[in-house]
């Protein structure tokens, strides 16, 4: 083991015991860093929240038994990316944590690469591109998070939000699906305008991080987040 | 004498005429209760012109029209009092008539509950589909379901089951620019 990754030493090694209290151990782990091979000793994570760990930790999956795309293959969790994962997860604000999220699994390529992540109800899928290093994992689940939110909203939150942004429901002529009719403009990205969830889903990340540049374009959005989620939402 | 009594008759007959006017104006919340009932918004007939529509509808509807497409034009039918959409009506501009309209079930009205929204419409036969979704990165399409015959639509919300809009089109209609060949599917924008 000691041979296939050289020793780098980011920290003495520590024990569970010598964490405090509300502070979770890691233990040691091998990864690559840049395309070398490192052993990471293992460490003390601070946790505020005891109990943080403990709600998602045991969402982590390796397999779930349906998944709608059969050519995204499902791999196992590294534990390195698990921590990440986790590390990421702890400072998204907790109001985001849904309950209804039942598994976060790992796949391999997503069908629609270079797609970094999916919300597939109860499941959110992080695929490889979730891990390249120019990726903000922390902004991809606040997205997948806010999909799972928007689905627990009662109707009256929904009618507000269509209300404060512009969307309304048509029926257009035959042969048409029911449509989702957006605002002209004022998209802070542009798959907003496909549905209204995926509006809220880019307007919640742009609120937590960029949002100065939501209220510019979606000074609504912007308005119906912070009246609706108060100002102790934010990234931890 | 004749003065007063002449003047005493004109602020009677202003008065007179005020209370008849101030009777005759409904307020726009007044109109939208008493045309917005789900049975009322069923008998509408497709085909209607917006001429024939438009006094029911003038105090509480705002008109749009989607700028991907010159076809339709929608009527959205809001509550005066929270400004939340109720129903929409889709006219064809080149025809200016109904072709299709939306009523939104909200919690609480029993046309929500599956068998009570059926129960409305006993002749038809209603196929489930999941339509697929046109979004790669949400996994989840809509579900609804659709008489094919008289065009009934309902929207089936999958987490609770239940039915969140009813929607009306006439299966046969054609607009003549869909015939030109016309189609554009992607009504957001």
């Amino acid at each position: 083991m000691m041979f296939a990754y050289p020793v780098t030493v980011f920290a003495a090694d520590k024990l569970p015991k010598d964490c405090k209290p509300g502070e979770l151990w890691v233990h040691s782990y091998g990864k690559t860093q840049y395309g070398k091979p490192i052993w990471v000793s293992s460490y003390c994570r601070s946790l505020p929240a005891g109990e943080r760990k403990g709600f998602w930790q045991n969402r982590f999956k390796d397999r779930v038994e349906y998944w709608p795309n059969p050519i995204e293959k499902q791999k196992r969790w590294s534990l390195f990316e698990r921590e990440e994962a986790l590390r990421a997860l702890d400072g998204i604000p907790s109001m985001l944590w849904g309950s209804k999220v039942k598994a976060i699994v790992r796949f391999d390529r997503s069908k629609d690469f270079p797609n970094q992540s999916s919300y597939g109800g109860e499941y959110i899928a992080l695929f490889d591109a979730a891990f390249s290093k120019d990726q903000n994992l922390k902004r991809l689940l606040t997205h997948e998070l806010a999909h799972a939110m928007w689905n627990d909203f009662p109707d009256e939150w929904k009618e507000s939000y269509y209300q404060e942004t512009g969307w309304m429901r048509v029926r257009p002529g035959p042969n048409q699906p029911p449509v989702m009719m957006g605002r002209i403009f004022g998209y802070i990205q542009n798959d907003g305008k496909i549905r209204p969830d995926e509006d809220f889903a880019n307007n919640i990340e742009a609120f937590l991080f960029e949002p100065e540049r939501l209220s510019e374009v979606t000074p609504g959005a912007h308005r119906w987040i912070r009246e609706r989620f108060g100002d102790n939402f934010k990234l931890r | 004498m004749f003065r007063n009594a002449a003047f005493l008759l004109l602020v009677i007959s202003i008065t007179a005429c005020a209370g008849r006017s101030a009777k005759s104006v409904i307020s726009p919340e007044g109109a939208f209760d008493e045309i917005m009932k789900f049975d009322r918004f069923a008998a509408i007939q497709l085909g209607a012109t917006k001429s024939a529509l438009v006094a029911s509808f003038d105090s509480f509807k705002t008109e749009m029209s989607n700028p991907t497409t010159s076809e339709e034009t929608y009527w959205i039918l809001r509550d005066p009092r929270t400004g939340y959409q109720k129903a929409a009506l889709t006219f064809d501009e080149h025809t200016q008539s109904l072709v299709g309209k939306i009523w939104i079930v909200r919690e609480g009205e029993p046309e929500r509950a599956q068998n009570v929204a059926r129960a409305r419409f006993t002749q038809a036969t209603f196929v489930t589909r999941d339509l697929p979704s046109r979004n790669p990165h949400l996994l989840y399409g809509d579900r609804i379901l659709t008489d094919e015959k008289s065009g009934i639509t309902m929207e089936i919300s999958k987490q609770t089951d239940e039915v969140s809009s009813i929607q009306w089109y006439d299966p046969s209609y054609r607009s003549p620019a869909r015939d030109l060949g016309d189609q554009k599917s992607q009504y957001t924008f």
